[in-house]
């Protein structure tokens, strides 16, 4: 009989306990989804690691007589070494985008192995190369195809493609000294070391080392002893976890795990909240019925059980639904980071294990909201459960309000809602629950859109132009004479440890000359510093150490840089951390050359190139000698449209979801307040109060409950927007700034769709049969 | 006449099992007149008692009250002629209850822009001095003069009362019916009381006996209620 009535009770009024199955199916789906993509990505990166043998330690030395390998090998606690010859350049025939040359050896390699994917292997000749799958993809190169490569000399090599490969320690393709996997403007090429050789110029040495420990040897001891080993050839060591792509890939998947955690984590809250109100307002309705069967002696857990069957019902519906979404929203998932990151896109499965667990919390997330209910049904005594449901009397704050402005139906409105201040606390927390999710990724997007412009603000120049080794202005003024170019301005970038009050930041200094127009940043003053979004709070001075200097700075603000966080000073002050003092520059200058300790050093150019002649300009000025490659700012620009379109994707999916559940839970939540006060908007109806003036009083009530979740809802949406994007420091340094007109958006959005659930609502009011009401019992 | 109602029929569909709650029934009432409907349980009373507030519509025949047919009206004209010709009285007050009894009255008179003080109709009911009290603070009877004053205090024509003191003790249903004969008496408002009590009938002008949905019986009240008794 219970089993009867619970099913005709869910028939009666469908809506809400569908609405509820609703964000039951999205929390679930988002879980499996997000989850089972992350599972599945991850396991295929880890997998790709192991197999192809990420190394634990990668050095980089200028350049080392092949026999120092032996020296590394003999370290205590290395287990394996690779020499490379690594050397970065650039594609001749398709200007900006840069190509970091890495040698393969002949014989099978410990470490670093490189997988054939597409194509064949090499052959060990010269003339050939492998190219990096993500890569491939980006720029559309396949096997066959020839490139051409500007080697170390200045001269063009050309290099047929014999294949498409991976290498762990270049998954992502991210420049040197970038953040972002570029693939379109950067290319990693394999390349035997014959030919890589060839690209350098020069022989009997190696650029890198790729270098496996011993199981039970300590990374930062095996670093350190590599480093003083290989001191004299400007070493750097760094850990296999902390290579570029590989970090990358990791903030990535970070990313996407806590994603996977915390979107369902909120999904299955809503579930929470909506279960509660709904199973809440339901026993509350169910008081006659409950008394009824009590009397009859239906035991208080056939009670409480009936109303925890209601929401198993929800979850077992819910769980039907959210499955079948979660398949193709992990196999989404996956394609946009495989085709982001370059790692390798394994097939999704939907993981039998993952769904079961998804379906026992989200089981427990509506037993706990309905647990209430349930305990509040059990222990209701049948004959006050049969007595008509009264008012209880006013608490103190609706005794207070007695006396509030406005009028009659003021007060209406605000002791409608206040009369039961747990119920409105949840219907409050259930709109701002939904105003959470619709918010975080909207955040998140906006954040995207406003990089992207402030990088169309910051970067103004057509190009850069980047040296072989370090420059003086003159080099600069030559770049300025080429015919095309407009303007040319110098800069000085260089890593630098900075301490900012008692902490110790490695980032880089951006020296700027005083009167640069190519680069949208404030000029500051020598002698003081402007601090990026991101570094941390400085106090009124910073010191910055470079390679040969240190100076202390006066903090003159901060900047706002997009997708990095340098020290913004201005170039005289940058040239003083690589400046020798005059005396021992004379000293060196023999046996080091004299650009390197040039009086006035840069190491880039930015250049402006006459309209529409930017492609040819770029050409020209890569085949000058001295200049090792040319970036073009449109190519850069078209890279991260690129990865924040992928980016977009992923948190568009998020946000529709976040959408269908706040939409849903709203539904669920208006609708069941509606059913509730029924009896009490007919009896207005029957004075003579119109439909639209007794859905006024409705609306304006879910419309002040709407703007106290938006008002919680906007900061918790912040906050968690900003935890997302946290695990991207260096990409977005800047945080997200709390935006008062989109705080005004999301909250005109969410009244927008509060007014959209509440209409069918209002609909069913005008409706309701006044005859039938007033045969029933009191408001 | 204040109500003129002529055959006129109310069918409850459900198939087979349809229901007739009215059947052909024809009442004429005068202005200012008080009418009670008397009958038992499923007669048909409170059904007519709808029908005359346009809470509900008439399957067949029509239904003539102050001048308008409620039978042809729309929705919107139903709810002008709820808010401005009739007060409701029922016997579960459906009072509101986030409103403090003077509010109660200031909402209804406020509906028909109606002038005069809340508190001088609670005064009439004799409740001035629990106009700050809200409906959970009041006992029944004191709730039920309340559902009196707010429905007095849309000046009415036409006053429709649901069994109002079918939730009250003996003395204080009395002291309610009073209110209503006053009402009659001193507003000049057409009444018409629905109960099963023939006690409570005798304070009406006329006493209409319903069974099955038809009237069996039409005349004076104590006439009435004395043949019944008989």
């Amino acid at each position: 009989m219970m089993r009867r009535k619970l099913r005709r009770s869910l028939l009666r009024r469908p809506g809400p306990p569908a609405a509820l199955a609703v964000v039951f199916a999205l929390a679930i789906g988002a879980f499996v989804g997000i989850r089972g993509a992350y599972g599945g990505i991850g396991e295929s990166v880890l997998r790709a690691y192991a197999e192809l043998g990420l190394p634990d330690l990668v050095a980089d030395v200028a350049f080392a007589p092949t026999s120092t390998a032996d020296l590394v090998a003999a370290v205590d606690g290395v287990a394996a070494v690779v020499p490379r010859i690594a050397l970065d350049t650039t594609l001749v025939d398709r200007p900006g985008v840069r190509v970091r040359a890495v040698s393969v050896p002949r014989e099978p390699q410990a470490l670093g192995r490189v997988q054939v994917v597409r194509g064949r292997a090499l052959s060990g000749g010269p003339g050939e190369a492998l190219i990096a799958e993500a890569a491939a993809t980006a720029q559309g190169i396949e096997p066959g195809d020839v490139v051409e490569l500007r080697d170390a000399d200045g001269a063009i090599r050309a290099l047929r493609i014999v294949g498409v490969a991976r290498q762990p320690q270049h998954l992502a393709m991210i420049p040197p000294n970038g953040y972002m996997s570029t693939p379109r403007s950067f290319s990693v090429l394999f390349v035997p070391e014959v030919e890589a050789r060839g690209l350098l110029g020069r022989s009997g040495g190696v650029t890198s080392f790729d270098i496996g420990i011993t199981p039970l040897a300590a990374v930062d001891d095996v670093a350190r002893e590599v480093k003083r080993v290989l001191r004299r050839y400007r070493v750097t060591v760094t850990v296999g976890g902390k290579l570029a792509s590989v970090r990358n890939i990791r903030s990535h998947l970070e990313a996407l795990r806590a994603a996977a955690l915390v979107f369902p984590l909120f999904f299955l809250l809503g579930g929470v909240v909506g279960a509660q109100i709904l199973l809440g307002r339901l026993v509350r309705d169910e008081r006659a019925f409950i008394g009824l069967m009590r009397a009859q002696g239906v035991g208080a857990t056939v009670m409480a059980g009936h109303y925890l069957a209601h929401a198993g019902v929800t979850v077992v519906a819910g769980t039907a639904l959210g499955l079948p979404i979660a398949f193709p929203l992990a196999n989404a998932i996956r394609l946009i980071f495989a085709s982001d990151l370059g790692v390798p896109a394994t097939g999704a499965a939907l993981d039998p294990g993952l769904a079961l667990a998804a379906g026992v919390v989200a089981a427990g997330a509506a037993l706990v909201g309905a647990g209430r209910p349930a305990w509040v049904a059990a222990q209701l005594r049948p004959a006050e459960a049969l007595r008509p449901p009264v008012m209880a009397s006013p608490g103190r704050a609706l005794r207070r309000s007695r006396e509030c402005v406005g009028g009659v139906r003021a007060r209406l409105i605000l002791r409608g809602m206040t009369r039961n201040p747990a119920r409105l606390a949840m219907t409050a927390a259930g709109f701002g629950l939904a105003v959470t999710m619709a918010v975080a990724p909207a955040f998140m997007l906006r954040e995207m859109g406003r990089v992207e412009r402030r990088v169309d603000a910051v970067r103004t120049y057509d190009m850069r132009a980047v040296p072989n080794g370090v420059q003086g202005e003159t080099w600069v003024a030559g770049l300025a004479a080429v015919v095309g170019v407009r303007a040319a301005e110098p800069v000085l970038e260089l890593p630098v440890t900075v301490r900012i009050g008692a902490v110790d930041v490695d980032t880089y200094v951006l020296g700027v000359p005083e009167n640069v127009r190519l680069l949208g940043v404030p000029v500051p003053s020598p002698g003081t510093a402007l601090l990026a979004d991101g570094l941390p709070s400085p106090g009124s001075n910073v010191t910055v150490t470079g390679p040969l200097d240190s100076i202390r700075l006066e903090v003159g603000g901060r900047v706002d840089y997009p997708l990095a966080r340098p020290v913004v000073v201005s170039l005289t002050d940058a040239q003083r951390l690589v400046s020798l003092p005059d005396s021992v520059r004379t000293l060196l200058a023999g046996a080091l050359g004299t650009a390197v300790l040039g009086a006035s050093p840069v190491t880039s150019a930015l250049l402006q190139a006459a309209d529409g002649r930017v492609d040819e300009v770029a050409r020209r000025v890569a085949a000058l000698p001295g200049v090792a490659r040319v970036d073009t700012v449109q190519v850069e620009k078209q890279d991260l449209r690129r990865i924040f379109a992928l980016s977009r994707a992923f948190i568009g999916i998020i946000e529709l979801f976040a959408l269908l559940l706040g939409a849903a839970l709203l539904y669920a939540t208006v609708s069941v307040s509606a059913a509730e006060r029924r009896r009490e908007f007919a009896a207005l109806r029957m004075l003579g109060m119109s439909t639209l003036g007794v859905g006024g009083l409705f609306v304006a009530e879910v419309a002040v409950m709407a703007v106290l979740g938006w008002l919680a809802g906007v900061p918790a949406g912040w906050w968690l927007a900003r935890m997302a994007l946290g695990g991207f420091p260096d990409f977005l340094p800047g945080g997200i700034p709390l935006d008062p007109l989109m705080a005004l958006a999301v909250g005109g959005g969410a009244l927008a769709v509060v007014l959209a659930v509440a209409t069918p609502t209002v609909v069913a009011l005008g409706r309701a049969d006044l005859a039938a009401v007033a045969r029933e019992g009191s408001l | 006449m204040a109500i003129d109602v002529r055959a006129t029929s109310r069918v409850y569909a459900g198939g087979p099992a349809s229901v007739h709650a009215l059947r052909d029934v024809d009442l004429a009432v005068a202005p200012g007149q008080f009418v009670a409907l008397l009958g038992p349980s499923g007669s048909g009373k409170t059904t007519l008692l709808n029908v005359l507030g346009a809470l509900d519509t008439p399957t067949s025949g029509s239904v003539w009250v102050v001048g308008r047919d409620l039978a042809t009206m729309s929705e919107r004209q139903r709810t002008r002629y709820r808010r401005f010709e009739v007060g409701f009285v029922f016997q579960h007050f459906y009072l509101v209850p986030v409103l403090t009894a003077e509010e109660n009255v200031l909402l209804a008179a406020g509906l028909v822009h109606a002038k005069g003080d809340a508190r001088s109709w609670l005064d009439r009911v004799g409740l001035a001095g629990r106009a700050h009290h809200f409906p959970s603070q009041l006992s029944g009877g004191e709730q039920q003069r309340v559902a009196v004053a707010r429905a007095l205090a849309k000046r009415p024509r036409l006053l429709l009362a649901d069994e109002p003191t079918g939730n009250l003790d003996t003395s204080t249903g009395t002291q309610v019916l009073h209110l209503l004969r006053e009402a009659s008496d001193g507003e000049g408002c057409t009444v018409v009381m629905v109960t099963h009590d023939d006690d409570l009938a005798r304070i009406a002008d006329r006493v209409v006996r319903l069974r099955d949905g038809r009237i069996v019986e039409d005349g004076c009240a104590t006439e009435a209620v004395a043949r019944d008794r008989t």
